[in-house]
């Protein structure tokens, strides 16, 4: 999904040398994290391409691909809260 | 080696982080791109989406599919909540012709906010009529303020959109920060309520 975080499993390595040219850009890009929309505004490459590059990556275990929260589960309410005491800590 | 440990430790709590999104939709320049701006913590950026069409009645085994593709723009916008947990929000066109998109955004949102113009109730009522049709995700309706007034009540709009009498209709100056925040709590506080009575959202 468009707001999926994505990180470099082991950021102090290089990429291998068998990436492609865009693979090695998002591997470098994601030492720090960020999402596949930022991912794709930030190496132009269009969302659904870098979605497929980095599930790639994932397969391989060179990216971590980070848990979402929808709040569609009571189970979530917990972080949902948590959010929306952010905002009304950000927003006050 | 302390650098190990140092790099596994930043790894690990790096991995705690999540993320979260939330839909911004509503009619061509309601004001979703000015809210996403007030509120984002960086600058609103767009991404490009290609969009695939099949187009009606030719099947998948031609051997040239005919298909049609479309670039579509979409601006989001992040709030770091605190150190484990970020929240995106997305910018949508707002016309029917893109819902086969909106499919694909909606999924996995915490909730979305339906901005309108009030002098443009019409450009409005295909996202509310998504939102309303769908029932996938809770939705809230902020109607913006232009020059300081609204033309209609609340009720007035809800009646002439036809949103559901539970969906929350507030008012807002897309331009300001703390009156864009109002509308995400607002979205926040309603998608809780939704969880605790314990309606289906999927």
């Amino acid at each position: 999904m468009v707001q999926t975080l994505v990180s470099t499993s082991e950021p102090g390595q290089e990429p291998p040398a068998t990436l492609m040219p865009e693979s090695v850009r998002i591997y470098r890009l994601c030492r720090e994290t960020r999402s596949l929309a930022e991912v794709s505004a930030e190496l132009n490459i269009p969302l659904g391409v870098t979605q497929v590059l980095v599930s790639d990556l994932a397969e391989q275990d060179l990216v971590y691909i980070h848990p979402t929260i929808t709040g569609s589960s009571p189970s979530e309410n917990q972080v949902l809260e948590r959010a929306l005491r952010g905002l009304e800590r950000l927003f006050q | 080696m302390v650098s190990n440990d140092f790099s596994s430790d930043r790894k690990r709590s790096n991995r705690k982080k999540m993320s979260s999104k939330i839909v911004i939709a509503g009619g061509f320049g309601a004001g979703k791109t000015t809210l996403v701006r007030s509120v984002s913590e960086i600058p609103p950026v767009t991404t490009e989406a290609i969009m695939t069409e099949a187009s009606i009645g030719h099947d998948d085994t031609s051997v040239t599919p005919d298909k049609t593709t479309t670039t579509v723009a979409m601006d989001f916008g992040r709030i770091t909540i605190d150190d484990e947990l970020v929240m995106y929000m997305f910018g949508t066109p707002g016309q029917a012709r893109f819902w086969f998109m909106w499919d694909d955004l909606v999924r996995g949102a915490v909730g979305a906010v339906v901005v309108v113009d009030c002098r443009r109730l019409a450009d409005s009522f295909d996202a509310v009529d998504y939102f309303e049709t769908n029932k996938r995700i809770p939705y809230i309706v902020a109607l913006n303020r232009f020059e300081d007034r609204l033309d209609y009540t609340a009720e007035q709009v809800r009646e002439a959109l036809e949103v559901s009498p539970e969906v929350p209709i507030i008012d807002f100056d897309a331009r300001q920060r703390l009156s864009g925040g109002e509308v995400l709590k607002t979205l926040l506080r309603y998608a809780l309520e939704h969880n605790r009575v314990g309606e289906p959202v999927s």
